[in-house]
């Protein structure tokens, strides 16, 4: 017997609440004790793994890469070091190779942000002959 | 908690190469070529006008955060795995 079953039973016997209060009260406790807590989360994710499969050249190729979250956000603090004259540079080069990115727009607090919700993604690419398989564990 | 041993293995045509290297005693083997490029990243930072203070941890960060990774690439018959550990 739980302890706040028997403190209701405590309550009934001394007479400080009826058997229907008692009885409302238990049937209270088995509901609290049978739904699951709403807010339960997963484990915090320790790593990202990244699978890749490939059989396009006939020869089955696989590389398989697990990088700590730590480093994740090791390498995201280090690169708020990088002088703007650096980012700025980076910018051109690639508009140059035709990607849009700003990267100075890009601030290490969104990322931190992105790397706190990477348990939540699972990313699958599959196509004729390759696999891609990105999740966190 | 910093790294302890990189591991290295090289499987080619099922003959497996494997290397364990502890890491803290090569880091006092080439302790005095470390202190050289502290110095050397010291002055670069602070001719990027960079806190060389906040370098140093970071990159110190980076270092420990290694430990876990796995990085695994097979072809064919051959095989190439790195674990930090």
């Amino acid at each position: 017997m739980n302890e706040q079953r028997r403190q209701i039973l405590e309550m009934l016997a001394e007479g400080k609440i009826n058997a229907d209060e008692a009885e409302r009260l238990i049937a209270a406790l088995e509901r609290d004790r049978e739904a699951p807590a709403p807010t339960q989360r997963k484990g915090t994710p320790k790593y990202l793994r990244v699978v890749v499969d490939d059989r396009s050249d006939g020869e089955p190729s696989k590389v398989n890469v697990r990088v700590p979250i730590q480093l994740l956000r090791a390498g995201v603090r280090l690169a708020t070091l990088v002088p703007p004259r650096a980012i700025d540079r980076a910018n051109d080069e690639l508009e140059r190779a035709g990607v849009g990115i700003d990267l100075s727009k890009l601030k290490p607090e969104q990322i931190e942000e992105l790397i706190d919700h990477l348990d939540e993604m699972t990313i699958d690419v599959e196509e004729a002959d390759s696999t891609l398989h990105v999740f966190c564990e | 908690m910093m790294p302890q041993v990189v591991t290295v293995k090289v499987t080619d045509d099922g003959k497996p190469f494997r290397i364990w290297v502890p890491l803290i005693p090569v880091l006092i083997v080439l302790s005095p070529i470390l202190v050289l490029a502290a110095l050397v990243l010291a002055v670069a930072c602070l001719v990027l006008r960079i806190n060389p203070f906040a370098a140093f941890a970071r990159t110190y960060r980076l270092y420990t955060a290694l430990r876990g990774l796995h990085i695994e690439i097979n072809e064919g018959r051959s095989t190439v795995l790195i674990t930090v550990t």
